[in-house]
């Protein structure tokens, strides 16, 4: 790993009353390295995505994004900082089109002013354009080319609006992308080009978070892996240290996901 | 109904909705705007002695659907004292006219502004509060303009209202008769459907319209949803002010009783019964509304607000997108243009240019 971790998490603990959502957790992920996020439901991995990306306020220890503090930032600006997401339930905008969705995620990448986005001024239509170019790119990256960009986010089928979720999140430029379960509800063969994926997208130096819990696809391809069970770093190391751990095989593994 | 009416009416409702070929669909545009600018120059052809109040309130109540789309169908804060910055914009007009010599054309920018700023005032700290507060919090500020219109005599004139400015003049031309104001207002219209339009179509207009899908994702997009949110109420209060000012005009008298809370509720129901988000849907939710409301109850009394009522149910019960339902697109041109540009390549990055 270079010098400085993409992003830190040091000492990190939620509560939310009296449940210990996550104690003390600490880890580091650098760039063009996926990190798995395993653990039992309930464990506390949206949780964690939740406080890193600003939606979750209260919480102890630090979470540095290229060495900045991101306490007490409000989610959009922690965005600015470099940090995308998806969610576990998809999240699209649903009366906005596919294309829209994907601007939306381009939105602190276009530079109008009220007045240009009022009077449609050169420099609206300029920014707008190139604005349009690079969501059309980022959705030929996922694999969306062939989607019509005008249809309503809401109208493709259940796997496209997984990947339309990535696009937008891509969309953002991010230093640092966290997926929250995004082979969820797909099948074996969308699961694996899910996986083909994200590995281009590590390819371009992005540090990945991702949550799954199809342990084929992490297994596969995370570069290491952290293990949470109730709130708390059971483990971490590569997948194979990982699944040779007797706690994480005790906790969490168990009969499901040995091989 | 028959069997074969029905298969008529089947293929019907198909065709309708099936894509046009480009030739028809250039006819079918045609045909539009030569029904638009000819129910726009009506009271000319029809003339101009023919109701013409009805005419210019048309077109004052399509520019407060128009605006009032802004907050409601674009950003969905639900805003039920809207018509508080109609007021605004008409006792503004009113003080300068009366007190300070100021003409119209003067007046228009002051009372927008000032309608702006009250809209800043008001929504800085409501706008932090949950979605069905806010509801509740703008219904209040209405009710506070409406009793402050009644109480304040020194600047509202009371009940009696304020009257008596010269009439507006321009190029020489004296605005006296309701119809004089017609090319002003309708050009307002126009203007507030332009911008308005404009805006769904930019960053501004996208943002506010992941706030209402879902706020959540959109903060996570790095929206900042307060900010937007005070930007949708500032930028759907300018037009009330601007339309609240031609309508004191038109009136030569302002007084309370225009802006009670039927106002705003009447402002909400031509958004609604014309379709959330849909430009084109306000200014037909006007139409209808000044249709029924001030040309149907002149034969029918009060029964036209039950009228009204009823279109608005059947509207939402059988068309719940409304009258005209905003359809949302990608104008061909912008992706004309993207891909004039050079459109992306089988690389092996997201970005563009690396
Ligand atoms: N906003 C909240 N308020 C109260 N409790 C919460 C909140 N969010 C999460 N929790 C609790 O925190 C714990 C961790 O939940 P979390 O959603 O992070 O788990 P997870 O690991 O993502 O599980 P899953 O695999 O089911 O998605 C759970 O006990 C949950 O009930
Ligand atoms: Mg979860």
């Amino acid at each position: 790993m270079e010098s400085e971790p993409r992003l830190a998490i040091r000492g990190v603990s939620v509560r939310f009353g009296g449940v210990e959502a996550l104690a003390d957790v600490s880890f580091e992920v650098g760039a063009g390295e996926i990190l798995g996020v395993i653990g039992p439901n309930g464990a506390g991995k949206t949780t964690l995505f939740n406080t890193i990306s600003g939606l979750v306020r209260r919480y102890e220890g630090e979470i540095h994004l290229d060495g900045r503090p991101l306490r007490g930032l409000p989610p959009q600006r922690i965005v600015a900082h470099g940090l995308a997401r998806t969610f576990q339930n998809i999240r699209l905008f649903k009366s906005l089109t596919v294309l829209d969705n994907v601007l939306a995620g381009q939105h602190r990448h276009i530079v109008e002013t009220v007045l240009d986005s009022a009077l449609h001024t050169p420099r609206y239509h300029r920014e707008e354009a190139l604005a349009t170019r690079r969501a059309l790119q980022v959705l030929h990256f996922v694999g969306l080319g062939a989607t019509d960009p005008g249809a309503l986010a809401t109208s493709l089928p259940y796997g496209a609006q997984r990947r339309l979720e990535i696009a937008r999140a891509l969309a953002a430029y991010p230093r640092v992308l966290m997926l929250d379960e995004p082979a969820a509800g797909l099948n074996t063969g969308e699961s694996w080009e899910l996986a083909t994926m994200i590995r281009r997208i590590r390819a371009t130096g992005l540090a990945v978070m991702l949550v799954e819990h199809d342990m084929r696809v992490v297994m596969s391809i995370c570069d290491r892996i952290v293990v949470l069970n109730f709130g708390r770093v059971i483990a971490q190391g590569t997948p194979a240290q990982v699944r040779a751990d007797p706690a994480v095989v005790a906790a969490y593994l168990g009969d499901a996901a040995q091989p | 109904m028959t069997g074969g009416a029905g298969r008529a009416w089947g293929a019907l409702r198909a065709g309708w909705r099936a894509p046009l070929p480009p030739r028809a669909r250039l006819g079918l545009r045609a045909a539009t705007v030569v029904a638009c600018v000819g129910f726009a120059t009506a009271p000319y052809w029809l003339g101009g002695s023919y109701y013409p109040d009805i005419w210019v309130d048309m077109a004052l109540w399509a520019t407060v659907g128009l605006g009032l789309n802004v907050v409601i169908g674009f950003a969905g804060l639900l805003d039920l004292g809207y018509m508080a910055f109609y007021a605004i914009g008409g006792y503004v007009f009113a003080n300068a006219a009366l007190y300070h010599g100021l003409t119209l054309w003067e007046t228009l920018p002051l009372g927008a502004g000032l309608a702006v700023i009250a809209s800043a005032v008001i929504g800085f700290p409501t706008l932090r509060v949950r979605g069905d507060y806010l509801a509740i919090m703008t219904l209040g500020f209405g009710g506070i303009v409406y009793v402050a219109a009644k109480n304040l005599t020194l600047v509202t004139g009371g009940d009696n209202g304020l009257y008596g400015w010269r009439a507006p003049t321009l190029l020489g031309i004296q605005f006296v008769q309701p119809l004089d104001f017609y090319p002003l207002a309708l050009g307002l219209v126009v203007v507030t459907a332009l911008v308005t339009t404009g805006l769904r179509g930019s960053r501004i207009g996208r943002a506010w319209v992941c706030i209402k899908d879902d706020e959540l994702a959109a903060a996570a997009s790095g929206i900042a949803v307060i900010r937007y949110k005070l930007y949708a109420y500032m930028l759907g209060s300018v037009w009330a002010g601007l339309a609240g000012a031609i309508f004191a005009a038109k009136q030569s008298l302002i007084s309370p009783q225009s802006f009670t809370f039927n106002a705003s509720f009447f402002a909400v129901a031509i958004v609604v019964l014309g379709g959330m988000g849909s430009p084109a849907g306000a200014i037909v939710g006007a139409i209808f509304y000044v249709v029924i409301a001030e040309w149907l109850s002149a034969y029918t009394g009060t029964l036209s607000g039950v009228i009204f009522a009823a279109l608005l149910l059947v509207v939402v019960l059988f068309r719940p997108a409304g009258l005209i339902p905003y359809r949302p697109r990608v104008p061909r041109r912008r992706l004309r243009r993207a891909e004039r540009a050079g459109l992306p390549g089988a690389t092996d990055d997201y970005r563009l240019g690396v």
